[in-house]
């Protein structure tokens, strides 16, 4: 390395701005009316499930821890919504030039909206956090339906599920408005979004969907079929009898290992996807650097929930 | 004195269109005007002195930097401020966290002396009392001062104003020209506009594009000397002249190749720049 190249001045702002914009970037997604509206939507939720004892009380197919994240579905759609506008203030076009005129690029302005998504997942948090407390006061979670039922308390892993799903999402909001400059398309985008995960979340309590979601529960189910044997039905920590949705019995257990792998998973994805976003704002190494990582989790979680899973991967019966 | 801003044989193409061609001129410290009729390629020459646009042949150097290498780009932005054509959009936003949104992207990171700095070009611009409606919520004028505003943060040494004055009412059109007026000697302004008057009035410079290219470059007086003699008063249009129109006392004014004997007034910059972009035919009016 010579002098000159040693000497030569950086080519981008520095962290003290990087930090500045970021703490911009959150503030005002802590001012966001649509997040806050996001988040009464799901204290709404919660409210509704714990007058219900949708989680303390017994059920057939285990869908008490399935459903836990459930309430944060408001969340994601907004806080899908409120990234891909933030994103999108580059638009029209002499938002773009005035903004390219400054000193930071669009890949620093993409990483501090990026950094923004803690604020919706600490709001997702705080009220997962509020139904686990609500749960624990009504005596801990009931899975399975009578006679084979267990009840446990929510463990702390659970609670990471719902805000890591929302940070996902947001994410996923700034991804898409690099990929599709417009606000009504990301609005679209977004209802979609949160319609895969709020609408069609059953479809990944099994086996192989489970692996790949981007939120399911601790809960593992296992067809039993019509008529299991006592050994088959005490072999798990619970079990769901037949209902209107699934015809059969599930043995249902609670597996935190691959839980926790599959978490690894999503924050992967989280990663990749923020990668994504960065490499559409502009040449950074950094960039390789955070998709790099979220490819390793990515395989890493993915293949952790492979070898760890203590059940057959024959979930797809019940369906 | 050394030129703030060089362009040498600068050329640009949207899609088959020229935007510009061949531009070579020197931006000296002070206020220059570009002017130029529609699709003149003004905005595209700003947009590239601004560094929001490359050029696609030629050399641009810009306070002493080349904004085609990263470093030298950011050394430019960082001395830069930039008033696109229509306001940004960021309507909701207030005034102040809009300027400050832009005060953090140009690397003031001390929250107090930036929010000082928000507060400063918001009462330059007449917009203190203002500066926390949400810009929707403002005129177009406001929000044109809203896009000064920000422009001025930091005390820019190059300020590349497109169109400031438009969509402004007399009284805030002579606060900007005091605002201008009270920049550091040293400033160098590149402002587009429509308005002769404004040239008149804010710029010792001008440059005057048409069809993508450099028609004219030098001092204000000197375009207007290009109408000296060329500028009469008749009772009706001549068809001698480039241009002609009716005057506020009724007479027509024609500005072109006079006859014999004509009504000769006193040229002003806007003659010399009709008859440098006018039809050029004689015998054909703008009214």
């Amino acid at each position: 390395m010579t002098a000159a190249t040693r000497l030569a001045p950086p080519a981008v702002v520095g962290a003290a701005t990087v930090r500045a914009l970021v703490r911009t970037e959150l503030r005002r997604a802590v001012r966001s009316r649509l997040l806050w509206a996001g988040t009464a939507g799901s204290v709404a939720i919660v409210c509704w499930f714990t007058a219900d004892g949708a989680f303390t009380e017994p059920g057939p197919y285990g869908e008490h821890l399935a459903a836990w994240d459930f309430p944060v579905g408001p969340l994601v759609l907004t806080a899908f919504l409120v990234a891909n506008g933030a994103a999108l203030r580059d638009r029209p076009p002499p938002a773009a030039e005035l903004l390219a005129s400054t000193p930071a690029r669009s890949w620093e302005r993409t990483g501090a909206v990026l950094a923004a998504a803690l604020v919706p997942a600490v709001m997702a948090l705080l009220v997962l956090g509020g139904q686990d407390l609500a749960v624990l006061a009504g005596g801990g979670a009931v899975l399975g339906s009578a006679p084979w039922v267990r009840v446990a308390d929510p463990a702390l892993l659970e609670l990471v599920g719902g805000p890591l799903l929302v940070a996902c999402s947001a994410v996923a909001g700034v991804l898409a408005a690099r990929l599709v400059r417009s606000r009504t398309a990301g609005a679209v985008l977004g209802f979609l979004w949160w319609a895969v995960f709020s609408f069609d979340f059953y479809t990944f309590l099994y086996a192989p969907f489970g692996l790949v979601a981007l939120s399911r529960s601790s809960v593992v189910a296992t067809d039993l079929g019509g008529t299991p044997s006592a050994v088959q039905l005490s072999a798990h920590q619970a079990a769901g009898s037949p209902g209107d949705l699934v015809p059969g019995y599930l043995g249902l257990d609670r597996d935190l290992t691959s839980y926790g792998l599959h978490l690894v998973f999503v924050l992967g994805v989280t990663a990749a996807l923020a990668a994504l976003a960065l490499r559409r704002s502009g040449r950074d190494p950094r960039t390789r650097v955070v998709g790099a990582a979220g490819l390793v989790l990515v395989v890493a979680g993915f293949v952790g929930q492979l070898v760890t899973l203590s059940t057959d991967l024959g979930w797809l019966d019940p369906l | 004195m050394t030129s703030t801003v060089t362009l040498d044989g600068v050329g640009k193409r949207f899609r088959g269109t020229t935007a510009l061609q061949d531009v070579s001129l020197d931006l000296l410290p002070g206020v220059t005007g570009l002017l130029g009729p529609n699709g003149a390629g003004k905005t595209t020459l700003l947009r590239i002195v601004a560094t929001a646009l490359s050029p696609e042949g030629g050399s641009v150097q810009v306070l002493g930097c080349d904004p085609g290498d990263a470093a030298g780009r950011l050394a430019i932005r960082r001395r830069l401020g930039y008033l696109p054509q229509e306001p940004a959009a960021f309507a909701g936003f207030t005034a102040f966290a809009f300027v400050d949104y832009v005060a953090v992207l140009k690397e003031m990171t001390d929250r107090a002396a930036r929010h000082a700095e928000v507060r400063r070009v918001l009462d330059v611009v007449g917009l203190g009392d203002r500066a926390h409606t949400r810009i929707r919520a403002l005129s177009g004028g406001m929000r044109r001062r809203v896009g000064f505003a920000q422009a001025l943060l930091g005390h820019p040494d190059l300020l590349v104003l497109d169109e400031p004055t438009a969509g402004l009412d007399p009284e805030q059109r002579l606060r900007f020209r005091e605002v201008l007026a009270g920049l550091p000697p040293d400033t160098c302004v590149l402002l587009s506009t429509h308005l002769t008057e404004d040239v008149a009035a804010l710029c010792p410079r001008v440059v005057v594009l048409d069809r993508g290219r450099v028609v004219f470059q030098g001092d204000t007086t000197a375009l207007a000397s290009l109408a000296d003699g060329r500028v009469w008063d008749a009772a009706a249009p001549d068809p001698h002249a480039a241009v002609s129109w009716r005057t506020a006392e009724g007479r027509i004014r024609n500005v072109g190749t006079p006859p014999p004997g004509a009504d000769l007034r006193p040229a002003g910059p806007d003659h010399g720049y009709l008859l440098l972009t006018g039809s050029g035919a004689p015998g054909e009016q703008v009214r």
